[in-house]
């Protein structure tokens, strides 16, 4: 940046700054309005969902392989489902705690 | 009238190598295209490097600055260094979505072949890095200390299903949005049509008209918060295993 080196003159840093804080304002707009729709509850709602479907079908899945492999179908696989369950019981807490923590850090911002 | 009928794949040409079908299909014709737009848009916007940004280059900026800030909030000034990988993926993702939403164009996020690789891609990442800062450490995710031995049966398979459920959420979260929001509108469009020839009756296709307009307008609203949501969740991934002290 070589502002410093050859003085400007008032005028063009006013616009420069003009400039600078209109760009601010609009993002801070946008990212306002983000936050607002990411923090919906419909939005929420179906995030957390796909966690838990995420979760029991992968214990499931891995319960299966594993059972294909031994030849003890469907004992690891039903033992699979309840890991899986467990799995996506921890995964949806740990969104919600995440929107959660992010709703209160906004309304310290704000408030 | 099939509303599923968007999602099916096109061939245009036939390529094959070593046994794997390498053609190319609409898919990647619509994949190519977001790159390019991508590609262009900054390059275009970015052009003059000018100190006092134009209209182009405030655009730019603000998409520049937009994935920055998410970046620095996520994972600090230190996870700064997979700012380029996150802004691929959230600028890809953007564009497929909002090019999905033009009449006759293919959605590429709306195969989970696409969101697929996607998520594999960020989960490689996230386990690399795991392994290149942890070394043998980054086991310790899965198994938090000060617990009973005894739990340490049940708790080690629950983080470890946990985790690999990571990129299956991933995915499935942003192709089931776009294929089913996608999917919707067709529906929709296509009650508009029974509706407007059933003599009588053809008044009533006011109504799903208008509650298609609303579906449209959620679609975009849908296609910019599923990118925002790919990206952040991306980062929160990365942010997970590059922490100082690994598993809580």
């Amino acid at each position: 940046m070589t502002d410093e080196d050859d003085l400007p003159k008032a005028s063009d840093e006013l616009e420069r700054l003009a400039a600078r804080l209109e760009v601010e304002r609009r993002q801070a707009k946008i990212e306002q309005e983000i936050r607002r729709t990411a923090t919906s509850a419909l939005g929420g709602g179906f995030r957390i969902a796909v966690e838990m479907l995420a979760a029991l079908a992968v214990g499931t899945g891995l319960g299966y392989m594993a059972d294909r492999m031994l030849g003890t179908l469907p004992w690891i696989m039903v033992a699979g489902i309840f890991l899986g369950f467990a799995a996506g019981m921890r995964n949806m807490i740990r969104s919600a705690e995440r929107m959660h923590a992010k709703r209160d850090g906004e309304d310290d911002k704000t408030g | 009238m099939d509303p599923l009928h968007q999602f099916n794949i096109e061939r245009y040409g036939e390529f094959h190598l070593f046994g794997v079908d390498l053609s190319f299909t609409n898919s990647s014709f619509f994949a190519l295209l977001a790159v390019a737009l991508v590609v262009g848009f900054l390059g275009f916007g970015s052009r003059k490097r000018a100190l006092v940004p134009g209209r182009m280059q405030s655009l730019t900026e603000l998409f520049y600055e937009f994935v920055a800030q998410m970046v620095r909030s996520t994972m600090g000034q230190e996870g700064f260094k997979f700012f380029p990988l996150i802004f691929s993926i959230f600028a890809f993702v953007l564009t497929s979505n909002l090019l999905g939403m033009f009449p006759y164009f293919f959605t590429v996020t709306s195969h989970i072949a696409v969101t697929g690789a996607l998520s594999l891609m960020v989960i490689s990442v996230v386990v690399i890095y795991g392994f290149l800062k942890h070394g043998f450490k980054f086991f310790k995710l899965f198994a938090p200390s000060g617990l009973p031995l005894a739990l340490y049966f049940v708790i080690v398979p629950i983080e470890i299903i946990s985790f690999l459920a990571r990129p299956f959420s991933l995915a499935i979260r942003l192709f089931a949005n776009m294929m089913a929001g996608h999917a919707l509108m067709k529906v929709f469009a296509s009650f508009v049509i029974m509706l407007g020839s059933a003599g009588a009756f053809s008044v009533l296709a006011i109504l799903p008209f208008l509650t298609n307009t609303a579906v449209v307008g959620l679609e975009f609203l849908i296609a910019f918060l599923q990118a925002y949501v790919f990206a952040l969740l991306s980062c929160i991934y990365l942010s997970d295993v590059s922490a100082e002290h690994i598993g809580h």
